[in-house]
């Protein structure tokens, strides 16, 4: 699970619990400018999550961690699929997130109106 | 293992349009995209972004070129241009993009306005001089919605009228 915010022109993502252990990050901050929508997407968890470079996966448990698909970085924390969100990146060092988060909806509409706004 | 077809970017637009004509913003899922489409899930999110992203591209086809086509079809045409109007889905993904997103999205709801702007005024009946009965003047764009939500529903189940009498009978 994840929390995400916005701090002025930042995107932050706060990894929670135990995930900061088996993602290896606890926090990702990630310029606006750097952010180019959010998707609620139960269903790209089912479509693999490709190389893990760092991090735990364990089918139907737990993704978590940095993962390369068809050449890109991907972080993942994802438990529930039925929460997990799309924020999709460009020049950064991750070309996605897949991050679970507890109201989906709120978190997309939140990430869209802050890009907007930058 | 055959290549799998690819689309050109106006033919996914249109794809996708239909997608969300037909399933609404919110009841049109990424895997209902991915598969209309045929691309690749990464694809989609690096060429637009989000799921907003494409609907806002979406609209902004239908706005700059579905819209005033089907409008000039209907006026050009022999019959009612209302009529013409109302009776396909051409005004579906209008009433979508209102309905679902007009209130939250900004960028949503001025593309709903240039549209509801193309549709004002658009005559009652086709000017062409085989029409003797042309009326002058149009109707508004709310109108015409008005119109294609009626021509939308169903008609009415039996036994499901609602009746007046029985409510005034509790008060």
């Amino acid at each position: 699970m994840a929390q995400i915010s916005v701090e002025g022109r930042d995107l932050v993502v706060e990894v929670e619990g135990m995930d900061k252990l088996w993602s290896l990050k606890s926090r990702l901050t990630i310029p606006l400018a750097h952010v180019r929508g959010a998707t609620s997407d139960p269903g790209i968890v089912d479509e693999g999550q490709g190389l893990k470079l760092a991090g735990a996966r364990i089918p139907g448990v737990i993704v978590a961690g940095t993962f390369r698909q068809d050449g890109e970085r991907v972080f993942w924390d994802v438990h529930d699929k039925s929460k997990a969100v799309v924020i999709e990146l460009q020049d950064d060092t991750y070309a996605r997130l897949v991050v679970q988060v507890d109201d989906p909806r709120s978190t997309v509409e939140l990430v869209e109106q802050a890009r907007a706004q930058s | 293992m055959a290549r799998p077809k690819t689309f050109s970017p106006e033919q996914v637009l249109r794809l996708a349009m239909a997608c969300f004509t037909a399933g609404g913003y919110e009841g049109t899922s990424i895997d209902d995209l991915v598969q209309a489409l045929n691309l690749h899930r990464g694809s989609l999110y690096k060429e637009f972004g989000s799921k907003r992203g494409l609907f806002l591209a979406v609209l902004q086809e239908y706005v700059g070129s579905t819209l005033p086509t089907a409008i000039r079809a209907a006026v050009g045409g022999p019959d009612d241009a209302v009529e013409h109007l109302t009776t396909g889905s051409d005004l579906d993904l209008l009433l979508i993009a209102a309905v679902e997103r007009g209130d939250t999205d900004s960028q949503v709801a001025t593309l709903v306005r240039q549209a509801l702007a193309q549709l004002d005024g658009v005559p009652e009946t086709s000017p062409s001089p085989s029409h003797r009965k042309s009326r002058v003047g149009g109707r508004s764009a709310t109108a015409i919605l008005g119109a294609r939500l009626d021509r939308r529903l169903l008609p009415a189940t039996e036994g499901y009228e609602h009746s007046d009498t029985t409510q005034e009978e509790g008060i």
